[in-house]
């Protein structure tokens, strides 16, 4: 590769008089024939002196073109240098002559005698790995230390300059140095500068740096079109940059809350130890924790944890990278040996990468607090505390006193903060462990002599006043439930006063829970109600004494024994099947074709009827009770006597499309089972109506065949139960309460529960639509970590939100499944045994999404906690204005053990005819990126219409993605968002072009 | 829904049109309970009945359970959807279908 100093040598043979240094001094500036003459004086007197390879030359010119023509002579001898201002305490001046151990020093007193000399054209050979500069810093202990670059690192530091994968710099640019000359920024400036060909590099004096005035007059009358700066700088100098300025560097502070539409402003992160860009970002709006972007050049990043190890994707640890031209630190063996390990540098700096790869730095290791085992990262305490406060100054700090561990949060503004109603706002942004207990009001910013915040003067609050305290467990189920909460919500400890939900624990965490905690017949709604270890323990007290002794594979032989009422869920089922008594919609089928050389049929017969036997749904038949009411019962002889069917492969192409018929609903088997096997291949058909069968049924049952083809026992099934359970419920004063909190929050409103229909209609047939929602992972994991929301939660208010837009109507309510296996035993069921759930919003443009996504949050706990009534099955009429439902389902392609397999599904004919809701929105998540379906009514709705609210829906589910961060957007900012077809362009393309 | 009834002597005729479901079986149980007696055969006309939910078919059997000991209960002019829930849920198997 060519060398820089090998480039400007090319570009002085190309145009010797393109002049491209200036400074005050030089105002005419310093074409590439005179920086060749003036740095070949410095080469040949180096020489002369014997000064090459691996020695040191200390700079000490005064700034502006004269340095950079020393750098350029002192590489071109293949000599290092290490640099000073005149601006440098006299101390410091000697301590870096000395570390550096420099053999020369270039300083104003001899620059005309260097200049005497003849200059010798040419340069040394260098190795990538020879010494080429050092750049001395601020050490900790008062003395600077210098960082050794080797001339490997000058390539380097000009490939990182890049922007979109390109060099932003031309040869028509005209570049301002502003900062210091020693700054590693400066150094990769002024190499980006040499390095293109007439490029202009104006070095600035700090007399026009520090008059604003007459920087911004140096600006226009020097025509600049790129500088570098700092943050604050850039804040200051707002929209003023005047009319040639078209790209602004920044770094070396965070550049948060900077943003100018009229230039491109690029963040670049890079420190004294790299000598290069490490991260490049092109700041596209006001970020309050700015990224710094990814690596242009080609280097690995890590980010590692406490531990040693790399961390999850999303999960914060210091920045590590590698830099193979950087020696480490001169002089300073053990501090070297600490940082530089194999050639990764550790920078100390604390980072996460986000949804779209950027790096965010969040804050020095130093500064990382601990509490009870949990790392956090004061910067997202500050961000949040800032946005919620609405002030523009917060920190935050860990204090460890007295044998406690918690956190502090600091104020300046003057303002009355109820520590309360501002927990609240906090726990909607941050995780639980990261909520202070304090605020204290500060009147000045304690700061370090470097101008940093000094968080070790932050005043400690009186540890008298904590206000939640650590409350150990009083008894055995209470420690149990302590310990258990502990260990899901990753917790080093847990009290009985906490709260599981606000620690962060959800509907998942709650089933998590239950496996853990070794409580028997403890279910998820009793988590719901207690929410603290002390409730739940008396909760669970209250209605598990009674267990004692009774064994649930008793109790559950006892219900098998009786008959059954159909609980709503079925019953509305059923009653939607008799609207299109011969629809087969609800025939839950699969055909599969299996390998014969893999599997024994026979054995597989076997093992399916082994697998149906052991779940009693499987075996139920409805019938009608002495009142008239359906009920269910099961019976043995309902077993589908399964054997293997020979039958040609030509024969198999026509059967297959006989198999899926109607069921006779009541007094007719519901579950079809049949094997058959051709000359090529095995085929195995399923069919169960879905009012005993769901999602998780598939997985439970062909987990179950599984298990029975390997001999296996299967694990018990205790449908019947839970039908006992459920009847017995009703009969509880809870159930009554649950009632009235429907009621309460979904009776009497006119709500709009569904797209508007296009046509009223009788018949009933099944549209699909398919959509991509174009949203990468990694930003679905930013929403739920930014909002504290599951992407159940987040696709509902999507749903509702679209509804809204597309009917012109604020107050929406629909529905969502809930999969309803509460406890350890429904785990292992198959049955109907989701629930359906209400959620209703009433939208004001001056909502903000975060207030939509808690209330959202706390109307999906408090409907699982209440579930035990069936509000949605009870209110809702066929085909009436029923609720449009929204289902997220994950994973859809868990086959329960028989991935692996060669298993492949074959498509068969079923019969047109639907038990088509209106319409509901189902989300498929899973290794295909995550989809829309939307089914409705072909009856009802115009092709077009339906186009149109799948549009608006993806839309939104794209912009509201976006919005992943501490700062609010309100209801009305995204609806303008979704009218505006511009936005919505950008947000297309911006997904595209990061697709490339 | 909307229910007529024509009584001829003993015979009573119901003719209902809409929907029978959870919100109307109450107002045809109730319309059964409060004509049946002295009447010895109850015809249901379903020329204009679109839907029988499993509240409706309760309805149906109850009031053919009154009926049992008497003359009966026949349904008539039932529509092709309202024939096919009857075939899945047995009741053809049960009811006096013309």
């Amino acid at each position: 590769m060519e060398t820089i100093i090998e480039k400007l040598q090319r570009y002085t043979k190309e145009d010797p008089n393109a002049v491209i240094l200036y400074d005050e001094a030089h105002s005419n500036g310093i074409s590439y024939a005179m920086l060749d003459d003036m740095s070949g004086r410095v080469y040949a007197y180096l020489k002369a002196n014997g000064i090459g390879k691996e020695d040191f030359v200390l700079i000490n010119l005064p700034r502006g073109v004269l340095p950079i023509i020393a750098m350029v002579g002192i590489w071109k001898a293949g000599a290092a240098w290490a640099l000073v201002e005149d601006t440098y305490a006299p101390d410091r001046i000697a301590y870096i002559r000395e570390d550096c151990g420099c053999k020369f020093e270039l300083s104003a007193s001899n620059w005309e005698e260097v200049m005497r000399t003849e200059p010798l054209a040419g340069h040394e050979e260098v190795d990538e790995h020879d010494a080429a500069y050092a750049i001395y810093t601020s050490g900790t202990t008062g003395n600077p230390k210098g960082v050794l670059h080797e001339y490997g690192n000058l390539e380097r530091a000009i490939e990182s300059i890049k922007v979109g994968g390109v060099n932003p710099f031309s040869g028509k640019d005209r570049l301002a140095t502003l900062a210091p000359m020693n700054f590693v920024a400066t150094v990769i400036v002024i190499l980006s500068g040499l390095n293109v060909f007439r490029g202009k590099n104006f070095i600035v004096s700090y007399a026009t740096i520090k008059n604003p005035a007459a920087l911004a007059k140096f600006f226009i009358t020097k025509r600049i079109t790129i500088t570098f700066l700092t943050p604050s700088y850039v804040r200051m100098l707002g929209n003023q940059t005047g009319p040639f300025l078209r790209m602004l560097f920044v770094g070396s502070e965070p550049a948060n809350n900077i943003y100018n539409k009229n230039l491109d402003l690029i963040n670049i992160y890079a420190c004294s130890e790299s000598g290069f860009a490490v991260g490049v970002f092109r700041i596209d709006r006001s970020y309050e924790t700015c990224p710094v972007g990814k690596p242009e050049v080609n280097t690995v990043i890590t980010l590692i944890s406490e531990e040693g190890n790399e961390v999850a994707d999303g999960e914060m640890g210091e920045l590590c990278f590698e830099n193979p031209y950087v020696r480490g630190y001169i002089n300073l063996p053990e501090e070297t040996k600490k940082s530089f390990v194999d050639k990764v540098f550790h920078t100390g700096d604390l980072a996460r990468k986000d949804e779209k790869g950027n790096y965010v730095l969040l804050g020095r290791s130093n500064d990382m607090i601990k509490i009870n085992g949990n790392r956090i990262e004061p910067a997202e305490i500050e961000a949040a505390v800032k946005q919620a406060l609405g002030i523009d100054w917060a920190a935050a700090k860990g204090i460890d006193a007295g044998g406690k561990s918690y956190l502090c949060a600091y104020y300046t503004a003057d303002i009355k903060v109820d520590s309360e109603a501002l927990r609240a706002e906090l726990l909607k942004r941050l995780p639980y462990y990261m909520i202070p207990s304090y605020y204290i009001k500060i009147d000045s910013v304690p700061l370090k002599p470097n101008g940093k915040l000094d968080r070790k003067a932050l005043p400690v609050p009186d540890a008298k006043d904590f206000a939640s305290d650590y409350a150990a467990p009083t008894n055995e189920t209470e420690e149990k439930l302590c310990l258990a909460m502990a260990k899901v919500l990753k917790l080093s400890q847990v009290g009985i006063h906490d709260d599981f939900y606000e620690m962060g624990g959800d509907s998942l965490g709650s089933i998590e829970l239950i496996t853990e905690c070794d409580l028997p017949g403890l279910n998820a709604g009793e988590i719901f109600r207690g929410r603290t270890p002390e409730k739940i323990a008396k909760l669970y007290e209250e209605l598990h004494t009674g267990d004692d002794g009774v064994n649930p594979d008793e109790l559950n032989e006892a219900a098998l024994a009786s008959e059954h009422p159909l609980t709503a869920e079925q019953l509305y089922m059923i009653d939607y099947q008799l609207y299109t008594p011969n629809s087969t919609m609800y025939n839950l089928f699969s055909v599969m074709k299996v390998d014969k050389e893999i599997f024994n049929l026979t054995k597989l017969a076997e093992a399916m009827q082994t697998a149906i036997k052991a779940h009693p749904a499987l075996l139920t038949t409805f019938g009608y009770n002495d009142d008239g009411e359906i009920v269910q019962r099961c019976s043995l002889d309902n077993l589908p006597d399964i054997h293997v069917e020979k039958l040609t492969e030509f024969e198999f192409k026509y059967v297959k499309d006989t198999l899926v018929y109607p069921f006779k609903i009541i007094g007719g088997r519901l579950c079809r089972c049949r094997i058959f096997e051709t000359e090529k291949a095995g085929y195995i058909f399923f069919d169960v109506h879905h009012s005993l069968f769901d999602g998780t049924s598939l997985k439970v049952f062909l987990g179950g065949v599984v298990k029975a083809y390997m001999g296996m026992p299967i694990e018990p099934d205790y449908y019947y139960l839970m039908l006992k359970n459920r009847e017995e419920a009703i009969h509880t004063d809870f159930y009554e309460e649950s009632k009235r909190y429907f009621e309460e929050h979904y009776d009497n409103v006119e709500w709009s529960s569904y797209p508007k229909i296009d046509h009223e209609s009788r018949d009933n047939e099944m549209g699909e639509l398919f959509a991509s929602l174009n949203i990468e992972q990694p930003q679905m994991t930013a929403m739920e970590r930014a909002y504290k929301i599951s992407r159940n939660e987040f696709f509902i208010t999507v749903a509702a939100l679209a509804i809204s837009i597309y009917n012109n109507k604020p107050d929406i309510k629909l529905s969502w499944i809930y999969n309803g296996r509460e406890d350890v035993q429904m785990m292992s069921s198959v049955g109907l045994l989701f629930r359906d759930l209400p959620v209703a919003f009433r939208f004001k443009d001056s909502d903000t999404l975060r207030n939509v996504f808690a209330d959202v949050h706390e109307q999906v706990q408090k409907g699982i906690e209440h579930s035990c009534y069936p509000y949605v099955d009870l209110h809702n009429q066929v085909a009436q204005g029923e609720s449009a439902y929204l289902l997220y389902q994950q994973d859809i392609r868990d086959m329960g053990g028989f991935e692996g397999f060669d298993i492949t599904p074959v498509e068969v004919r079923q019969n047109q005819a639907a038990s088509q809701t209106i319409l509901d929105m189902e989300i498929l998540d899973g290794q295909d990126g995550l989809q829309l379906m939307i089914d409705f009514a072909a009856s009802r709705y115009n092709e077009a219409s339906i186009e149109k609210f799948k549009d608006i829906y993806v839309k939104l589910a794209q912009a509201l993605v976006t919005h992943n961060s501490q700062k609010d957007v309100t209801i009305g900012e995204i609806k303008a968002k979704i009218d505006d077809k511009k936005s919505f362009f950008s947000v297309v393309k911006g997904i595209f072009s990061r697709k490339k | 829904m909307q229910i007529n009834k024509i009584q001829e002597g003993t015979a009573l005729l119901i003719k209902l049109s809409g929907r029978l479901d959870t919100t109307t079986a109450p107002d045809l149980e109730a319309e059964v309970n409060s004509s049946v007696d002295g009447i010895e055969q109850i015809t249901f006309d379903f020329t204009d009945l679109e839907y029988i939910s499993s509240a409706g078919l309760r309805v149906l059997l109850y009031t053919h359970k009154r009926m049992s000991g008497k003359g009966g209960l026949k349904i008539t002019h039932v529509c092709e959807t309202v024939m096919e829930i009857f075939e899945v849920t047995g009741f053809s198997d049960i009811l006096d279908i013309e």
